[in-house]
């Protein structure tokens, strides 16, 4: 080199090198023996290639080639090969790999030999895992179409189908005989009755409408029942490009919805005819008993003298028997009646309850020397005159089965060893009286159900089963602990709101 | 009051057994006035409009009152009970419902059709006795009818 030109030269040199170095591309131009002659710094940056220069470090020590891809590839090229691809893996040492376009092409030295080459490389290494993260998603969606067991046909807005699922390729063929193909008019897979219906929602998802029909269909013998949806398909834009018609069989659950809707109208004819017979029962059969006592009291008006010997005290049994039958009917009548003659639940005060259960009571309180205390009770949503009923049963019971020489005493409040929740209270109904046995605790709430000779302790054993009853009705129990002349304890939980209030059972 | 004439009872009632009872009553009751009795709706309807076997004036004479039981064959008490408050010259005769029902509908029902009194009939005979004698010393000896 002459001293002249040495700094021409050099300046030449040093240009080219900036111009390479900034250059807004990874570009590296390499020997023949694959060290580095020159870089951008973006080939070092791209890389993560953190060194001052890398001028005469050897590609080699900074990328792995375990597949020697790249060895022959630089092979080719230094035979004099120009060589581009779109996307390739390149790994560095120890590090990530790369996702990466690149061309290359050999450079020629005075001599007009190969001095290395010159590699040009873009990374793609993002849009490549975009491109992977599509490719899974509609992987899995398309898993989604094809394992779902409802049937899915996409179609476009000519009414083509572009997908169709395996459930719904065997459901119409099984339909109608031929399964849609892809590219082909879902149109002339369906029947023309089928067809016109079809349009009709197809178009509405096509104007943006969603539409779900129930519909059944005979297969054979069976018949099957299809929920089918039409809907559109829309593109980034919110545009209409398609439909999506879904069908599902909902042929067991239609026949649940049936089997429930006949039990329901079984249930109801069976409510019907028992509040029928609770008329009969009320108004038929009370009218020849009526007849029985009048005409008894007539033979006893008009006749009582010519009877004789026990004449007179056979009448009375039968007038006294008609009179018992007669009441049984109407305790019959008020047990069924708690179900079909309920009204709404609304808040109900007991202790306003028990001020008139008490008024109601007052005589027998009176004739008894009764001593009857009331705590303080809750509120509960309930139907007034049973809530009525039931503290006026419990309350006239307690009164009732007292030791005939012994003033009853009752009380009325909250349960003291109360189980109720947050939910439920717990009223108490107790009593000093002849009590009862534990093991009569369940019997004594059926219909009819007495302990006692109708001497000793008059009724119809249908009081507490009106009680149950109307627990029931309002969601809650009736429990009884006695002790045999020591006296006994009902315990009503009740819930203190109702969670269906327009239409009780 | 004694000098009046005595109030003519029209019974409708279907049962025998209940005429029987309820003209006992009236007899009980010292109400010996002239009680006639027809079986149901239709024959109650002819009484008072003089039709078929009630065309003679002398064995259909126009009742005072009338008790009325409510079911009865062919027309029901209900029936005819509507037609009779709806016929200006039949409404002012008083209806009395004698009756087993105890429904409540069966009150307001009878009521909206304008009628002057529901009684439902006491179990025992003397029961229904005293109820007759109250509902005769009432409308037969208390009330002031149109003559």
């Amino acid at each position: 080199m002459s001293g002249a030109t040495a700094p021409s030269m050099f300046s030449q040199v040093n240009s080219l090198q900036l111009f390479v170095q900034h250059m807004p591309a990874a570009v590296a131009m390499m020997d023949t023996s694959l060290r580095y002659i020159m870089a951008s710094s973006r080939w070092a940056s791209d890389f993560d290639l953190h060194l001052l220069s890398l001028k005469g470090e050897a590609h080699a020590d900074y990328f792995d080639d375990a597949s020697g891809f790249w060895a022959s590839t630089f092979e080719h090229v230094l035979e004099g090969e120009l060589l581009h691809s779109e996307g390739d893996p390149i790994a560095r040492s120890g590090g990530e790999t790369y996702w990466i376009g690149w061309e290359m092409r050999p450079w020629y030295g005075a001599d007009g030999q190969i001095g290395g080459l010159i590699m040009f490389a873009e990374d793609k290494t993002a849009q490549k895992r975009s491109e992977e993260a599509l490719r899974t998603s509609e992987a899995n969606l398309r898993a989604l179409f094809n394992n779902s067991i409802q049937s899915f046909v996409l179609l476009d807005l000519n009414g083509n189908v572009q997908a169709v699922n395996s459930v719904a390729q065997t459901h119409t063929q099984a339909m109608f005989g031929r399964a849609p193909q892809v590219g082909g008019s879902f149109y002339d897979v369906m029947p023309d009755a089928d067809a016109t219906s079809f349009r009709a929602d197809f178009e509405r998802a096509v104007d943006g409408g969603t539409t779900v029909h129930e519909r059944r269909y005979r297969l054979g013998k069976d018949e099957v029942w299809y929920e089918l949806s039409k809907s559109p398909v829309y593109d980034q834009d919110h545009a209409v490009i398609g439909v999506c018609f879904s069908a599902v069989d909902i042929t067991d659950r239609k026949q649940v919805e049936r089997e429930r809707m006949r039990y329901t109208h079984v249930l109801e004819q069976r409510n019907q005819e028992l509040q029928d017979f609770a008329y009969v029962a009320s108004h038929d059969l009370q009218e020849p008993l009526r007849k029985i006592r009048a005409f008894t009291d007539l033979i006893a008006e008009d006749h009582g003298d010519q009877l004789s010997g026990e004449g007179p005290y056979y009448l009375e049994r039968v007038g006294e028997a008609a009179t018992r039958m007669s009441r049984l009917l109407s305790d019959l009548l008020a047990f069924s009646r708690v179900a079909t003659h309920g009204r709404a639940f609304e808040p109900v005060d007991l202790n306003k309850v028990m001020v008139d259960v008490l008024s109601d009571l007052e005589y027998r309180i009176q004739e008894t020397e009764a001593e009857v205390y009331v705590r303080r009770l809750p509120t509960v949503e309930a139907d007034p005159s049973q809530m009525h009923q039931l503290l006026q049963n419990l309350v006239s019971n307690a009164l009732k089965f007292s030791p005939p020489d012994q003033a009853p005493r009752v009380e009325v409040g909250l349960a003291a060893a109360s189980q109720a929740t947050a939910d439920m209270v717990e009223v108490s109904v107790r009593d000093y009286g002849i009590g009862f046995a534990p093991k009569y605790a369940d019997r004594i709430f059926s219909p009819f159900r007495r302990l006692h000779g109708r001497n000793s302790y008059p009724g119809t054993g249908m009081g507490l089963a009106i009680c149950r009853r109307i627990v029931s009705r309002h969601h809650g129990t009736i429990r009884a602990e006695g002790v045999p002349g020591e006296g006994a304890t009902f315990i009503i939980a009740l819930p203190i709101v109702q969670e269906i209030q327009t239409n009780p059972p | 009051m004694s000098n009046r004439d005595p109030v003519k009872i029209l019974l409708a009632e279907d049962d025998p057994d209940d005429q029987l009872l309820t003209i006992r009553a009236l007899k009980n009751s010292r109400l010996a006035n002239t009680i006639n009795v027809v079986e149901d709706g239709e024959e109650l309807m002819d009484y008072l409009y003089r039709r078929g076997k009630y065309t003679d004036p002398a064995t259909a004479p126009r009742p005072g009152v009338i008790l009325l039981d409510l079911n009865m064959p062919r027309k029901d008490g209900r029936e005819a009970l509507s037609e009779i408050k709806q016929d200006p010259e039949l409404r002012r005769i008083p209806v009395i419902v004698l009756t087993t029902s105890e429904a409540e509908q069966d009150i307001l029902q009878t009521y909206d059709l304008g009628v002057n009194a529901f009684v439902t009939k006491p179990v025992s005979f003397n029961g229904l006795t005293k109820a007759i004698q109250v509902i005769g010393d009432f409308w037969f000896e208390i009330v002031r009818l149109p003559e």
